[in-house]
């Protein structure tokens, strides 16, 4: 049951004012944010403005798009103009957006109503949200412990119900492994289907916009809403915006799921192994398939990934010098060192290690070693995918391999948390679609995340299988709505 | 594979980071560690495969111009007199 | 007596309407950071999307300078600091750019010359630093960055190093300035900085030996400065060898006022640009008929004009002064169409009406006199109607006033006497006045014939075209 439809019905039957949904919104923000704090900045006035202009054109019977008055949170990397985007950084703590992106145009002239941004790993660099510069974002299901990342905040708003909706970005697993450990959906579409321009650029072959929400419905009507060939991002894909949600329906019938198992082994929790094969079991009663088989180039993903992304993103950071805008650290002599103090003390230790790595990696006698490797074993991933997709019509994991684990738990063993990622970055290395669904938790409640994967462009197969396990699976813990 | 404080330090010049002692003293072992473990991509087969190998042609934009009349690079620039200021370059 | 090895880098500045990479116009002289937007100033989240005409220019560039265009070729990220450079990378290509090989002809003591060129590439140009307290770098207190000029497309043309003198250089210079210049595609002026060169120079013993290490010269802006540049180099390393000490390679920066080369500070980090491929941008394939339809539309280049109208009776000074300037050849070439043989109509071009425009801050595209007014006055000047120094006057007026050359003729009433059966009964008459005079021609002092002008003159008030008049004399004063 999509949350934005029966919201958007109950706007247009006249049972609901949109001003009222964002005051309730507001309201839970106000009373739950200084716990959660999944939100680094609230437009309330704006908000309340646009709802009340909406409840005129509701009440005249206008024709309005699905998406008017839902109110929905952006993930503070991603522009909405005039309003900051920090990314959670020292460095743009004092920025504002000079332009909207793709992706906001396109919810803004749905008339979506964008209530806030969200808190997020600065720049995007991080899987529990810890390294934002301003705040600690937690786990609304358990709050001693972290919302995943770097998504955190919007995952956390969707799941304590202060937005119906979310956008994130996903370069290594950033919406996915969030959704997972909040108990929600997350969906990274295929690699250039969603315009990048606008989004503040971590590793520009890997990064992607999606959305986060409570229900699969939710999130094919935002994939909807976001996706279509962009002029502004040489990346996206000419295929027009998607038609999901029109046509959305359960489906695995027929189907051949594949799981490997190098992503089902020892490294992987003993809860999580059960209730992803409890979710698979329960798609081969009706009318699934699924068995196991071997992706060995799955185990030199994680240094894959940590050999292109940090090097694409010590790139993509090199405009952070404080010379047009951000942080410029003050009484510098020489150009030299104001660059070099202003990045030094407005960039974030996570960040400087990845910009280090990245920076070291296509340094001048490391390139053919690591770079072009990492460039080569990245296609041998995207090769092994196509030869088991030509096999399997999805491919299933787990999305990550533990339950959320405790605020602090790992800092300091960077190397740790970059090994959690390895069911998620694979997906991005070969640029293909992936949904991460909510599934049975763990003994302690503790929700869990099935990944379902496909072929690039097929958006509409994976969620009509998403949708199939959402419809049978007893696992979703739906907080109280608040309608 | 060792990454000595010099090497660190020379990287971090070549991104433009300044690092002070603590920072080099604690990002040491975390890069290295980090760095020893990629080195099992060595291991890996890989294919041999043309770089170019179905890759999607450039977007290509006409020549006409795209005004931004809101765009403002004055607002956000720290120090502007008519330009970015920036100091004495060495 | 060391023999030099050069190579030349050039930058030209294409003539696009818009930037390389966003919707911007490149005009230039504004005021500063007017022509930017979030792309071309590095902010977060812009992406660069191609211009389609860059590419045109560039493949142009690389099919006149006979080099082999590649079907497939990268963006690759040029990564350093430095304030002029918004993204602290430059978009640029490296491994495998647009155009690998071509060659370009220069004029050499006996003949022709043939100087390889290695490679053509696609890149942005960065922004402008004002030093401010100081004319120099070293002296300013403080910088203003104008991004005007960033992302400004750019191709560089890269010679192999086959140059053996300061002369050849400049003529590679020219030649590739030339080339551009005729195809459209650049202004090539070096003062304003739409065409910069860098030389890199070495020396070795003799034409057999290794190359010697080579100092790349920055901040050459003139041709005059090619050569000295390069001279004073040559001999700076002469020097250093002759003392026993090494060459290092470095990068110098020329100053023109002392005639110098200087070392630009040593960086302590080494050139480390980390080339990577662009991943905001995809490869650029290049479609083998749309190569095939840009070079059939290719405009008529320098080396085959050169030679038409070396072919049509040109001298090489009026060819020189053409050249140097395609709207001059556009015109020529629309005036010979209506008729006028080529050198009739360059003479006029290259000295009267070349002087005109020089003088009135026009051009041949805005001149007054339209190649289809300067053909009605050669028309008349050939057909003889129209004396050759009333046709000066005729143009200037022209030049001044916008009317058509027929309109003043027929207003001054100023048309010229060349009919035979007006003038022949003429030249009878006044040889019939003055038989003295017809009789010291005959005797041999030819000289008496320009008494016998001048009267004729006189009788028409200047009107009589003076090669008939001539004729007729001739032609009565010799059959008696």
């Amino acid at each position: 049951m999509s949350r934005i439809q029966a919201l958007a019905d109950a706007y247009r039957q006249g049972h609901r004012l949109v001003s009222d949904e964002v005051s309730a919104r507001l309201s839970t923000i106000q009373t739950q944010d200084p716990t959660i704090k999944a939100f680094l900045s609230v437009q309330s006035d704006l908000a309340m403005a646009q709802a009340n202009d909406l409840d005129h054109r509701f009440q005249k019977g206008d024709p309005m798009p699905l998406l008017a008055g839902i109110p929905i949170g952006i993930k503070d990397n991603i522009h909405i103009n005039g309003r900051p985007t920090t990314c959670a950084s020292k460095m743009l703590a004092t920025y504002t957006a000079p332009y909207d992106a793709s992706v906001s145009r396109h919810l803004l002239s749905q008339d979506a109503i964008l209530i806030g941004k969200t808190n997020m790993d600065e720049f995007a660099m991080g899987s529990s949200t810890e390294h934002s510069a301003f705040q600690t974002t937690r786990n609304p299901r358990d709050v001693t412990r972290v919302p995943g990342g770097s998504s955190g905040g919007s995952a956390a708003a969707v799941a304590a119900d202060m937005v119906v909706a979310a956008l994130g970005s996903d370069t290594g697993g950033s919406i996915r492994q969030p959704a997972a450990f909040c108990g929600i959906v997350g969906l990274k579409p295929t690699y250039g289907r969603v315009s990048r321009y606008g989004l503040v650029a971590f590793a520009s072959s890997l990064d992607q916009i999606g959305p986060l929400t409570h229900t699969v419905e939710d999130a094919a009507i935002l994939l909807d809403a976001i996706s279509g060939f962009d002029p502004l991002d040489s990346t996206a894909s000419t295929h027009p915006p998607t038609t999901c949600y029109h046509h959305l329906q359960p489906d695995i019938q027929g189907m051949t799921i594949g799981v490997p198992h190098e992503l089902l082994g020892e490294t992987i929790d003993p809860a999580v192994k059960a209730s992803v094969i409890t979710a698979l079991d329960q798609l081969a009663a009706h009318g699934a398939r699924w068995e196991s088989f071997s992706m060995p180039v799955l185990n030199a993903a994680v240094s894959t990934y940590y050999i292109i992304a940090p090097a694409e993103a010590s790139s993509n950071l090199a405009r952070f010098d404080g010379v047009r805008y951000g942080y410029r650290h003050p009484n510098c002599r020489t150009v030299k060192d104001m660059i070099t103090n202003s990045r030094g003390h407005g960039l974030g230790d996570e960040v400087k290690r990845r910009i280090i790595i990245g920076t070291y990696v296509l340094s001048s006698g490391y390139y053919d070693a690591y770079y072009n490797q990492a460039q080569q074993v990245r296609r041998a991933i995207t090769q092994s995918f196509h030869t088991a997709f030509q096999r399997y019509d999805l491919i299933v994991t787990p999305t990550a391999p533990s339950t959320a684990f405790e605020l602090g738990s790992h800092h300091r063993d960077p190397l740790g948390m970059y090994l959690a990622d390895i069911a998620t970055i694979p997906v991005n290395m070969a640029g293909l679609p992936a949904i991460s669904i909510p599934c049975n938790p763990d003994p302690s409640g503790l929700p869990i995340g099935l990944q379902l994967i496909a072929p690039a462009f097929e958006e509409q197969r994976l969620l009509n299988a998403a949708l199939l396990h959402q419809t049978l699976s007893m696992a979703t813990h739906t907080p109280k709505e608040t309608l | 594979m060792v990454l000595t404080p010099h090497e660190l330090q020379h990287i971090a010049q070549l991104a433009h980071l300044s690092l002070s002692p603590d920072e080099i003293n604690t990002y040491l072992p975390q890069i290295e560690s980090i760095l020893s473990h990629m080195n099992d991509l060595q291991q890996v087969d890989v294919p041999s495969q043309g770089a170019s190998d179905g890759l999607p042609s450039a977007i290509l934009r006409d020549d006409e111009p795209l005004a931004h009349p809101d765009f403002s690079p004055q607002s956000q620039a720290p120090q502007w007199e008519g330009g970015f200021v920036v100091p004495r370059l060495s | 007596m060391v023999s030099p090895v050069i190579g030349i880098e050039i930058h030209a500045q294409l003539k696009t309407i818009t930037k390389l990479f966003c919707g911007c116009l490149t005009q230039f002289g504004d005021t500063p950071n007017t022509h930017v937007c979030p792309v071309c100033t590095g902010a977060p989240g812009a992406l660069p999307v191609l211009n389609k005409q860059a590419v045109v220019y560039a493949i142009m560039a690389g099919l006149a300078l006979n080099g082999r265009i590649q079907p497939i070729s990268v963006f690759a990220r040029k990564n350093y600091f430095y304030p002029d450079l918004p993204k602290g990378y430059q978009i640029s290509q490296y491994d495998r750019p647009i155009v690998l090989g071509g060659w370009i002809d220069i004029p050499v003591q006996d003949g022709v010359k043939r100087i390889g060129i290695t490679r053509i590439h696609i890149e942005e140009d960065a922004g402008k630093l004002l030093h401010q307290g100081s004319d120099t770098i070293a002296g300013s207190s403080h910088s203003i960055v104008d991004l005007n000029r960033a992302s400004t497309p750019l191709i560089e043309i890269v010679t192999e190093p086959d140059i053996r003198s300061a002369t050849e250089a400049r003529w590679v210079v020219e030649r590739i300035r030339e080339t551009l210049v005729h195809l459209g595609i650049c202004d090539g002026n070096m003062e304003e900085g739409s065409l910069r060169a860098d030389i890199n120079v070495s020396i070795r013993d003799s034409d057999t030996s290794p190359f010697g290490t080579r100092c790349e010269i920055k901040n050459v802006n003139s041709f005059r400065s090619i050569e000295r540049a390069i001279q004073i180099e040559i001999s700076r390393q002469e020097a250093l060898l002759a003392k026993g000490e090494a060459i290092i390679q470095q990068t110098r920066h020329y100053d023109e006022a002392s005639q110098t080369t200087r070392a630009l500070r040593d960086k302590e980090e080494s050139h480390d640009y980390r080339y990577f491929p662009d991943p905001d941008l995809c490869p650029l394939v290049l479609d083998s008929h749309w190569i095939d339809t840009i070079k059939t539309g290719l405009p008529e280049q320098a080396p085959h004009r050169r030679d038409r109208y070396k072919q049509a009776g040109l001298s090489d000074f009026e060819i020189d002064v053409l050249l140097a300037d395609p709207t001059a050849c556009h015109y020529l070439d629309a005036v010979a169409e209506m008729g006028i043989p080529h050198p009739i109509a360059a003479k006029w071009i290259v000295g009267d009406l070349n002087a005109q425009l020089k003088n009135s801050g026009h051009t041949f595209a805005s001149s007054p006199v339209t190649p289809a007014h300067l053909a009605e006055l050669l028309t008349a000047i050939i057909s003889g109607t129209l004396s050759g120094k009333l046709g000066k006057s005729v143009l200037s007026t022209c030049f001044e006033t916008g009317e058509s050359p027929q309109q003043l003729i027929a207003k001054t009433g100023q048309t010229q006497v060349s009919d035979e059966a007006t003038l022949a009964p003429l030249v009878h008459r006044i040889c019939g006045q003055h038989p003295d005079v017809v009789a010291k021609v005959k005797a041999g002092k030819n000289g008496a014939i320009q008494f016998l002008m001048g009267q004729i003159m006189k009788e028409t008030k200047g009107r009589a075209n003076p090669d008939m008049v001539k004729g007729l004399l001739d032609a009565h004063l010799h059959q008696a």
